[in-house]
């Protein structure tokens, strides 16, 4: 089994070969390579998966690594290419196979219009290379490797539509801010390197406690920066939203389900580095926490669809950190798994949405669409269910789970907002379907008549996310505290929980178990009703009209609310005053500073160097003899120093 | 002669044998050239199988050795005479050279180095070394009705025989005091003076003297570099870029078997001289290459900077470490390839008689044969230096080596780290006329034959493969390097 683990990776590079060198001739056939090969990774993984999660032999307990080869072996720096599997990648596998064989597919109907199919599926194919490795790797460098990968298809991906300027600059947003976390995974990449003289994942992990503690603070603090700006947490929050420019599959596969998990995964994976250093976990909570009520309040206001999906995606993101930070590392890979079935189905159902209405993406001009389209009806409104946290879905359990864990590791600061932000979110995922599926349709009339379901290839993808959205939260999470998931993921996180003296408490359904369950229930429908009442409502047996006059009476009265979140807390204002006026002055200056000093230093020694170039140049006369002279003089000055070494 | 000893050279006489084949091949179906080259090639891959699988052992009374560093040397030989084949019909057939001749005369060279590379006596070090130079004079001139040719294959005849003549002096100083020529019993009675702690006698000095320039020379070091340049311009590309690498290569199979086999014990004494030349090597090659305007001239000039590349794993070997050794196995296996290559594309462009290797001719390249852009970017980069590609890592092992020789080596390691970054300079340059400059000549692009592109694909995948998966090379390199010390 553990032979065909290197199958999982290959295959997705194998297509993405294939596709890049021969795409272009296979015009609309150019997807069957891709997507049969994902398929394919898709079924190995599950058997992995399986054998893993069942403790089979060469698996057991602890996992185990196939060793591939030496990729640079340097003296005492080697990096070897190792693959290695345990419960925690298997988790990751279930995720980020299902959901990108899924978007696979939907794409080949969503795409089948665009010129670019081809190099679509190409790239996506290397996204799910890329992103397979990250999770497989078991080597710091090796991961930081597949980190700039996905980061590079983000960026392919979300430019895909390169002649747009928007998708272009927003591109060019992703990466940028992107950076900036990534030079902090780099230096600690390197801090980590320095001081233990290994980069193997286990290893470091083993041996983190003979260093120092602020050496290992500092190591924590870099791998996060890398976290934080992968899983777009404040303050590099601004990136994710503006990559809604690129196709709605990847903003569902890459954007939602999997690459922006990568940070949650690092900071999982390396638990027990943050384990050793509860001030930076402290410093999680409050990212993770302040990320999630700042995301919520701006996807109160916003109108265009996908943003709103955006914005809710960053505040989940916030909850996970939060969770880790916390120390409830099963419960944030429990929500990752969940929010990524839900989110890619809201994703998904969004993209039908936005092609049911003719690449309409604004809320206001929508309405009504239940009656057109009842298939992406229906699969959204289970979506929406899912991540307001009504039970049984998926959603509830695990985001319960982070909110009991967050009160009772004495965080009850990150409790309180975790539920605060539990109802906000309730209340804006039923305003987005209210805006959009339910009263009456706002857009022109002759895009109303031509309005139509997608075709089986989008809907199915949508009704097979709808099923784990639906059960997973059950299937694996439950009892809560003690499910399936709970027993392959603790003897990983064991090690982790125990430094924190974080002990196993029984789950008490009487006692502060249940209360704290029927508060978080309670405030999701809260939640949901106000939005009920306010944007409408059309389920059956319960009808109410939607009351746009009292949503803007609301916003007269709290205007300053209202605009912080309609502007999005001027963040990407702030942005542009620091960096793009204030560092464009320095820039200049350094740009001046580089051009006259710099630049002239450097041309200076240029031109010397050609120069004295062209002067040796002159030695090469072309007359023999005089090269047999060179010759007999080197001779007599090698003899010579000889002579002198010898008489030493 | 007995049958042990021809099964224990039985790579070298195999080698001897094709080259007579051909020749008669070529005497019996004369202008059948297909025939000629595959005749070439399948007998190189047998040469290549007997070298991989020689049993280890001597012959000739202990003169001739079969270790793993011949084999290593002599699949190196191959590879790159069998990929100086594949490059050069293309070019010859267009200026109506034969090509049957070509090969016959490339594989009697290769049998010089293969004998250099098995030599465990003085003797028989210079009988490998003429017998490998000599064919290279007339390679040089292969285009005899092209003056440019002979002029430089003259210069190169002449000044080559001088300094063979000083490396002949220097192995005479060396019998005169050690008494033997055989490489073990020199080196037996050199470590006796060395472990005596006396000086060295003027003799011995003078010895050393002259085998350094002698081998200066045929690894074209600085100062004794001044043939490459009229020599390499001169001669057919093909044939550039055979010197470039085969006869570099080949001389240093003589600075392992001669320095480290039999100086061994002196190493001391010529460690700051190899680090000398080391230095000037690298700089002025790349000092000179800055400044052509001609890819082929510029190419030239490079492979001198490599040699000094080469030369910091000798040295850092003298300095103390081994991996300076392995460093420069890997580092000569990753030149052949990329240096091939590159040159391979300059013979493909001037498919056409008349056109010239100036800087314009590769104007828009990557627009009008994108393949060949791509693959000229992929040699020049890794001659550059730049990972994941094979030149990165051997320029990295060698630094490395020396760094951690310490000392001297650590100075000459920052000399070469600089340099490394002034070639980028020369080698990019190429690329950008290549994707960003307008095409200067119109027309279609000449059709390049299946042996040209076979080759070429080998060369660049050895590159990229040496690159990614240094592993299996490294082990060989490694047991060589132990083989020989």
């Amino acid at each position: 089994m553990l032979e065909l683990v290197p199958l999982i990776p290959a295959l997705p590079i194998a297509g993405f070969a294939i596709t890049a060198l021969i795409g272009r001739r296979l015009g609309k056939r150019a997807s069957v390579i891709p997507v049969l090969a994902v398929i394919a990774a898709w079924a190995i993984s599950m058997a992995v998966v399986y054998a893993v999660l069942t403790h089979q032999e060469p698996f057991g307990e602890a996992g185990a690594t196939i060793a591939l080869w030496q990729w640079i072996p340097a003296g005492a720096f080697h990096v070897d290419i190792a693959f290695h599997v345990d419960a925690l990648t298997a988790a990751l596998l279930i995720v980020v196979t299902t959901i990108g064989m899924l978007v696979h597919i939907y794409s080949i109907g969503y795409m089948s219009h665009d010129p670019g199919y081809w190099r679509f599926f190409a790239y996506l194919n290397l996204f799910m290379f890329s992103m397979l490795l990250l999770v497989l790797a078991d080597n710091f460098l090796v991961v930081f490797v597949a980190w700039e990968l996905v980061g590079l298809c983000s960026y392919l991906l979300i430019g895909f539509w390169y002649r747009r300027r928007s998708a272009a600059l927003a591109a060019k947003k992703a990466f940028i801010v992107n950076r900036v976390g990534d030079v902090g995974f780099a230096l600690g990449i390197m801090l980590i390197w320095s001081q233990l003289g290994t980069l193997n994942i286990g290893e470091v992990i083993e041996r983190i406690g003979e260093l120092d503690s602020v050496v290992v603070s500092l190591i924590a603090l870099l791998i996060f920066a890398g976290a934080v700006g992968k899983s777009a947490q404040f303050p590099l929050h601004v990136w994710l939203p503006d990559a809604m420019e690129g196709p709605t599959p990847v903003s569902a596969l890459i954007h939602a389900a999997t690459m922006v998990n990568a940070g949650v995964y690092l900071v999982a994976r390396t638990g027990a580095i943050f384990a050793h250093a509860p001030e930076v976990m402290v410093v999680v909570v409050a990212v993770g926490i302040f990320t999630a009520i700042l995301a919520a309040s701006i996807a109160f206001t916003q109108t265009d669809i996908k943003r709103v999906l955006a914005y809710s995606t960053l505040s989940q993101l916030g909850y996970m950190f939060a969770a880790l930070g916390v120390g409830a590392y099963t419960a944030a890979i429990f929500h990752l798994m969940t929010h990524g079935f839900f989110k890619g189905l809201l994703f998904l159902g969004s993209g039908s949405v936005i092609h049911a209405v003719h690449e309409e993406q604004d809320m206001r001009r929508m309405g009504g669409l239940a009656k057109k389209i009842p298939i992406t009806y229906a699969t959204m409104a289970i979506g929406a269910i899912a991540i307001s946290g009504i039970p049984p879905l998926a959603g509830f359990f695990s985001k319960d789970e982070i909110l009991a864990e967050s009160f009772k590791n004495g965080f009850l600061w990150v409790w309180a907002i975790g539920l605060l932000v539990a109802g906000m979110t309730a209340f804006y995922m039923f305003r987005l379907i209210g805006l959009t599926f339910w009263g009456g349709f706002r857009g022109p009339r002759e895009i109303w008549d031509r309005v139509h379901e997608s075709p089986a290839v989008m809907t199915i993808p949508l009704i097979l996310l709808a099923i784990p959205s639906l059960f997973i939260g059950l299937a694996i999470g439950f009892p809560p505290e003690n499910g399936l998931l709970h027993g392959w993921l603790e003897p990983i996180f064991h090690e982790a929980r125990e430094l924190l003296h974080l002990e196993h408490h029984e789950y008490q359904v009487f006692g502060i178990d249940g209360a704290l369950l029927v508060a978080s229930v309670a405030i999701a429908v809260i939640g949901i009703v106000i939005a009920l009442r306010l944007f409408g409502v059309e389920f059956p047996g319960l009808r109410g009209q939607a009351r746009p006059e009292a949503v803007q009476r609301l916003s007269a009265r709290l205007p300053f609310p209202y605009r912080a979140s309609l502007n999005k807390w001027w963040f990407d204002e702030l942005y542009d005053l620091l960096f793009i006026r204030i560092g464009g002055r320095i820039a200049a200056f350094l740009w001046w500073f580089d051009r006259v000093v710099v630049d002239g230093t450097v041309n200076g020694v240029g031109v010397l160097t050609t120069d004295a170039g062209r002067g040796l140049r002159r030695v090469q006369t072309g007359r023999v003899q005089n090269y047999a002279l060179g010759i007999a003089i080197g001779l007599i000055v090698m003899a010579g120093s000889y002579l002198v070494i010898a008489g030493r | 002669m007995t049958w042990q000893d021809l099964s224990t050279a039985a790579p070298l006489v195999a080698a001897i044998l094709l080259a007579i084949t051909v020749l008669i091949v070529d005497l019996i179906w004369p202008g059948r050239k297909a025939l000629s080259i595959t005749t070439a090639l399948v007998g190189l891959a047998i040469v290549a199988a007997l070298s991989a699988t020689a049993t280890p052992g001597t012959a000739f009374g202990g003169a001739y050795t079969q270790d793993a560093l011949t084999s290593f040397l002599n699949v190196l030989f191959v590879a790159l005479v069998a990929l100086t084949i594949m490059f050069a019909p293309d070019y010859l057939e267009s200026r109506d050279l034969p090509i049957a001749e070509f090969s016959v005369v490339l594989i009697f060279a290769m049998t010089g180095a293969m004998l250099i590379a098995a030599s465990a006596d003085l003797l028989l070090m210079f009988l490998g070394l003429e017998l490998m130079v000599l064919p290279g004079y007339m390679l040089a001139a292969f285009a005899k009705r092209d003056a440019l040719s002979t002029e430089g294959a003259i210069k190169y005849f002449l000044l080559g025989s001088f300094s063979s003549a000083i490396f002949l002096f220097g192995l005479a100083f060396t019998w005169g005091l050690a008494g033997s020529t055989r490489v073990a019993d020199v080196a037996a009675h050199l470590s006796e003076i060395a472990a005596g702690g006396a000086a060295l006698s003027p003799g011995l000095a003078m010895g050393l003297a002259f085998m350094t320039t002698g081998v200066a020379f045929k690894i074209a070091a600085v100062p004794f570099h001044y043939w490459t340049p009229d020599a390499y311009q001169g001669s057919p590309t093909p044939v550039t870029g055979y010197l470039s690498v085969g006869p570099k290569i080949g001389a240093f199979a003589l600075v392992l078997r001669l320095f480290v086999g039999a100086l061994d014990p002196l190493k001391a004494d010529w460690e700051i001289v190899v680090i000398v030349l080391a230095a000037l090597t690298m700089t002025l090659g790349n000092l000179v290459a800055l400044t052509q305007s001609n890819v082929k001239r510029m190419l030239a000039y490079s492979s001198i900077a490599h040699t000094g590349y080469i030369l910091v794993g000798l040295a850092a070997y003298a300095g103390g470490r081994i991996e300076g050794l392995e460093g420069l196995l890997y580092y000569g296996a990753a030149y052949t390839f990329m240096n091939l290559g590159a040159f391979a594309v300059v013979a493909a462009l001037q498919r056409r008689p008349g056109v010239t290797s100036h800087l314009d001719t590769f104007a828009g390249l990557g627009r009008r044969e994108p393949v060949l852009g791509i693959l000229m970017t992929l040699f020049l980069l890794s001659l550059t230096g730049i990972p994941p590609f094979a030149g990165f890592f051997a320029k990295a092992y060698v630094i490395l080596a020396a760094v951690q020789a310490g000392g001297a080596n650590t100075i000459l390691a920052v000399i070469a780290v600089l340099n490394a970054a002034a070639a980028a300079f020369y080698y990019l340059r190429v690329v950008v006329y290549m994707f960003m400059r307008e095409p200067t000549t119109e027309g279609a692009p000449p059709r390049h034959g299946n042996l040209v592109w076979a080759g070429l694909w080998a060369a660049s995948f050895l590159t990229i493969a040496i690159g990614l998966f240094p592993g299996p090379l490294l082990e060989v390199v490694n047991q060589a390097a132990r083989a020989l010390t």
